[in-house]
């Protein structure tokens, strides 16, 4: 009996190991990626095409949640993350020395289910501050009709709805309401997941957005490309120069366009409230991040990471907009690609 | 073979422990800086710099919503199990017991998506409209909160008000306990049917020679078989403790403590699978295990005693759960 099966172990083993290795060889070069699930449906079609277009290479990424991907990251456990919070600096020590690379853009709107209000509705960032903070509770808010003259409000309450799972979008939504709000700023604060003073949470887009749909009155914030998928309707938000704006691409990069003339080296930058008469205020990137030096992979892993990130760069931007993301400005394009150059692998530069 | 099955139970024992030495490692920090702070709190703020963590919320979610599972499903169960062992036909008991065993196959958060997409908007305009009608103008206790009066963070806006403070809402504590009630049926059945099977012939013929009716008979046979109902309430009530995915769909996920059954919660299990993901910073880790050994202690503390009670009194079928 074990003789029998010590002799198909003989027979099997290296069968199996020509197999993985045989599997290698045909497949070339493989990398992973872990990380945000908001990038996740253009990552996908980004993998798609590129796998299509360079048959040696294979990639994986596995949407985690971004602070999963940053702890690959920091593990070296993957060769790229996907976040769609940049590092902290504490985290970025720990990585030994990271670069972000933002991808696209994802602004959030303001989706509210008011049957029996037929023109589109205007808020500035002090009126969603308040209703988050429970100082406004109805509709018919003397503030909200003051905004919107001409519209007739119903006296009904006000169903505040937010993200109940940790997420990168709450901490671009809470940051806006810090920027615009000071009691927001002291009370509640920046992060992805805070003590809300109102409201129901919601898992995901979809929690958020059946919150909202189910309750005449709700009122909520959600990703860009989910809200015009799903054809929810959206509010004009006042920006800094105190002009309404419709959430859109052209909003979007023009507030990309605002921010880069002051950008961090590093590129961790939100785009919240920037100036600019035509700009969408909130508005973050989500951030393809890499090691600097690269050493810790093979040298034709490294190679293949950085040549399907200028990739996604540079041809892959003209996916966005039919998976609703918003792609980066030329401006903005040219700063992330000067980063994408620092990479190196055992302090070598590599070619792409 | 009795040295497999002694090295089995070991490596379950050992299995335990070592997750229980996991957790508690894991939570050694947080243990160390809230201390039982933790359990006297109800505000949990994982804000960089606030980093407040306390579960009290969380706990009162979890029981309110366990009590209204148990509350709804108990009854039922009891009732579904004497319709399968005394009142059925045989040809009809078989395919009732197999429905009934049926709820339990399906995946929890197939339960979820149902209960948000169609329990919970069915809730707020039916049962939940009549509840509001019937009972909000009266208050438990009139003290605090008044209808009318704007919330004032961080004062726990709705408490003490009424049952049904708020108005319909379909996300709420109701809609978690009668979620829960659904999912926590079919196991309360099974082994409710599978000790009123226990239920001696001798006795039963006995209570019918004295002249005890039908009704009588059936009512000594479930008082006989207490023990094993109590423990299959029990196991029930575990499961609706450890419930996660189907609970957060419908509760609306909020960590404030309200006496209004239309209020929003949270759970233990909710807290977890919400934001275990994002807890990036040591201090936010650690008081995410400190949850996981809070969940793993109260499933003991209620599995141990209701296992103890079914083998005490030798129901078959209670090694299958």
């Amino acid at each position: 009996m074990f003789s029998r099966i010590g002799k198909l172990l003989k027979v099997a083993v290296p069968a199996l190991a020509l197999a993985v290795v045989g599997g290698n060889i045909a497949r070339g070069v493989e990398i992973s990626g872990a990380g945000s699930t908001f990038v996740y449906p253009i990552m996908l079609k980004w993998m798609a095409l590129y796998e299509k277009s360079h048959p040696n290479v294979k990639i994986d990424y596995e949407a985690i949640g971004s602070g999963g991907g940053i702890q690959g990251l920091i593990n070296k456990t993957i060769n790229f993350c996907g976040s769609d919070a940049y590092m902290s600096k504490s985290q970025m020590q720990q990585a030994g020395g990271v670069l972000h690379m933002p991808e696209v853009a994802g602004p959030e709107v303001m989706s509210y289910n008011l049957p029996m209000v037929h023109q589109q509705l205007v808020f500035d960032g002090k009126i969603i501050a308040d209703i988050y903070l429970g100082r406004i509770t109805k509709w018919n808010d003397p503030r909200i009709e003051k905004l919107n003259p001409g519209v007739k409000l119903p006296n009904l309450h006000i169903l505040v709805a937010h993200r109940s799972d940790g997420s990168g979008t709450t901490f671009i939504f809470t940051g806006y309401l810090c920027k615009v709000s000071p009691s927001w700023k002291t009370q509640v604060g920046q992060a992805t997941s805070v003590n809300w003073p109102v409201g129901r949470g919601g898992k995901g887009n979809p929690g958020v957005a059946a919150l909202i749909d189910k309750t005449k009155g709700g009122l909520g914030y959600l990703e860009y490309a989910y809200a015009i998928q799903g054809h929810f309707p959206v509010a004009k938000l006042i920006n800094k120069d105190g002009d309404k704006v419709q959430p859109s691409i052209a909003s979007v990069i023009a507030a990309q366009k605002a921010v880069v003339a002051n950008l961090p080296a590093d590129l961790r930058i939100h785009i919240i409230n920037p100036s600019g008469a035509k700009s969408y205020p909130i508005s973050g990137f989500t951030y393809l991040i890499l090691a600097k030096d690269l050493g810790y992979m093979s040298h034709a892993k490294a190679e293949a990471t950085v040549k399907f990130i200028h990739w996604i760069l540079t041809k892959g931007q003209s996916y966005a907009k039919e998976l609703d993301y918003i792609r980066l400005g030329p401006a903005m394009q040219k700063k992330v690609l000067a980063n994408l150059a620092k990479v190196r692998w055992k302090g070598e530069k590599l070619s792409y | 073979m009795a040295g497999l099955a002694i090295s089995g139970v070991l490596a379950m024992f050992g299995l335990l422990a070592l997750i229980f030495l996991v957790l508690l490692d894991g939570a050694w920090m947080a243990i160390g800086q809230i201390n039982w702070h933790f359990f006297t709190s109800s505000v949990w703020d994982p804000v960089k710099g606030h980093d407040h963590y306390g579960v009290l919320a969380f706990a009162y979610g979890t029981a309110v919503t366990t009590f209204i599972a148990l509350l709804l499903a108990v009854p039922v169960s009891i009732g579904t199990a004497v319709f399968i062992v005394r009142i059925a036909p045989r040809w009809l008991s078989g395919p009732v017991s197999f429905l009934v065993e049926l709820l339990a196959a399906i995946p929890s958060v197939v339960y979820g998506l149902w209960g948000a997409f169609v329990m919970s908007p069915w809730l707020q305009n039916y049962p939940e409209t009549w509840l509001y009608n019937a009972l909000h103008n009266i208050h438990l206790i009139k003290l605090g909160y008044y209808p009318g009066s704007t919330p004032k963070y961080p004062l726990p806006e709705y408490f003490p008000a009424n049952l049904v403070h708020g108005g319909p809402s379909g996300t709420d504590y109701l809609a978690g306990g009668l979620i829960l009630a659904i999912m926590i049926l079919p196991i309360i059945t099974a082994i409710t049917r599978d000790v009123l099977l226990q239920f001696p012939d001798s006795i039963e013929h006995g209570a019918y020679a004295l002249g005890a009716t039908w009704w009588q008979t059936t009512r000594l046979a479930i008082n006989y078989c207490r023990v094993g109902i109590f423990g299959a309430a029990m196991l029930g009530m575990a499961r609706a403790i450890g419930e996660t995915m189907a609970i957060i769909m419908v509760i609306g996920n909020t960590d404030r403590i309200s006496s209004s059954l239309f209020a929003g919660g949270q759970t233990l299990t909710g807290v977890f699978v919400n934001e275990f993901l994002e807890a990036d910073r040591p201090i936010y880790f650690s008081a995410m295990m400190y949850v996981a050994l809070t969940l793993l202690i109260s499933s003991l503390l209620t599995t141990l005693p209701a296992r103890f009670m079914l083998n005490r009194i030798g129901a078959r079928h209670a090694s299958e759960e």
